[in-house]
This record gives structure tokens, sequence and C-alpha cells, in this order.
């Protein structure tokens, strides 16, 4: 599937032009791989915190959706 | 050669007893692994990250469905109408009326509990034993 939509996004492009997108695409997906690395790490350190972060995360999504009017 | 086979057989007792108190020492660390929360948290993070976001987003009332709030005893509502908690209640309702006092006072008793044995250990000057470590006392 990744396949058959990156050879369709890129169809109308020269190779070089096509070579560049999908190498920036690759930049793209491998910062995104080292921040979710990096997070994983920082939740290992730490799962209390990173628990009581995440609870804080729920109540303030919960209290701007429910509760603001 | 009698000798020879009781040497024998000491010598695979104590092989033995060796090779047991060595699983004995893997199944004590494997139970204080499975029974520690921050193990699961290291294995499954993504997960436990998401269900401490839905549980936080829980615990947060509805704005429209709260406890016999001051609007809806001015409006003079009763039990069941919009405003007034209706006596079945909602999950939102149950989590911070029942859930969530029981839970903030089991954690507070633990650090307490934690922090009173921490701070007599560091007072005796005797550094906490842990399970394996511990003397065996006569009976």
């Amino acid at each position: 599937m990744i396949k058959r939509a990156t050879t369709e996004s890129t169809a109308h492009l020269s190779p070089d032009s096509a070579l560049l997108r999908l190498s920036s695409r690759l930049d793209v997906i491998k910062s995104l791989r080292n921040l979710t690395q990096q997070l994983e790490q920082r939740i290992a350190a730490n799962p209390a915190r990173a628990l009581a972060a995440a609870l804080g995360i729920g109540l303030v999504s919960g209290w701007f959706i429910k509760r603001r009017k | 050669m009698d000798s020879d086979r009781a040497d024998e057989i000491r010598k695979r007792m104590t092989e033995q007893r060796g090779a047991l108190r060595d699983d004995l020492d893997f199944l004590v660390a494997q139970a204080r692994l499975k029974t520690d929360w921050r193990h699961y948290i290291r294995r499954y993070p993504w997960v436990f990250m998401g269900a401490g976001a839905v549980l936080g987003y829980l615990l947060v009332p509805s704005a429209r469905r709260g406890i016999l709030g001051p609007t809806a005893l001015e409006r003079g509502g009763r039990a069941g109408s919009p405003g007034v908690l209706s006596p079945s209640g909602s999950i939102s309702n149950l989590l911070t009326g029942t859930v969530l006092p029981l839970v903030v006072r089991m954690a507070t008793t633990k650090l307490l509990a934690k922090f009173l044995t921490t701070e007599s250990s560091d007072r005796a000057g005797a550094p906490a034993t842990s399970f394996t470590e511990r003397p065996r006392q006569p009976r």
C-alpha cells in the first residue's frame, strides 16, 4: 500500500524531484521516530512523572472540552 | 569403593543445592519485577500514557450534569431534571465521588508509610535489607 501510494504521488515528477521528495519524507519519518524514542526513554526514566503528566493532559483536555463555555 | 560413591553423591548434592539457590534467586527477582508497576510502564509506555490521559478526561465531571449546582437549586429543579444529579449517576460522578477520594487516600497512606519507613531507617543508620538479605531469626 505504501509502495503504491509513493509511486502514485511521485509519478508526475522527474526522477530527481521524486528522489528529493522521498528523501525529505524519510527525514521527517526519522525525526518522528527519534522523538518517540526520546519520549520513551524519558518515560522509562521517570514513570510516575510521565503518568502524572498524562493524567494532567487528560484533566486539562477534559476541562476545556466539558466545562469551558 | 563405597567412599568414592559417597563422595560422588555429596558432590551432586552440593551442585543441586547451588542450582536450587540460583533458581530461587531468579524466582525472587522475577516476582519482584512482575509486581513492580514501573516495569509495565516501561514495557508499554504509550498504552499507559493513553490510559492516563483517558482517565484524566473521565475524571472531569460534565458541566450539564453536575452535583446539585446552585443554578439547579435556584431553578427549583428536581432529581432527574437537567442540571441535577440523577440517583443512578454517571461514570464521571462515580469516579469523582467514590473512586477518586479512595485512590487519593490510598496513595497518601502509602506515601506516608514509605516516607516514615525511610525516615526511621535513616535515623537508625542501618540500610534497609532486602528480602534475600534478611537474616534468619532463630525460633
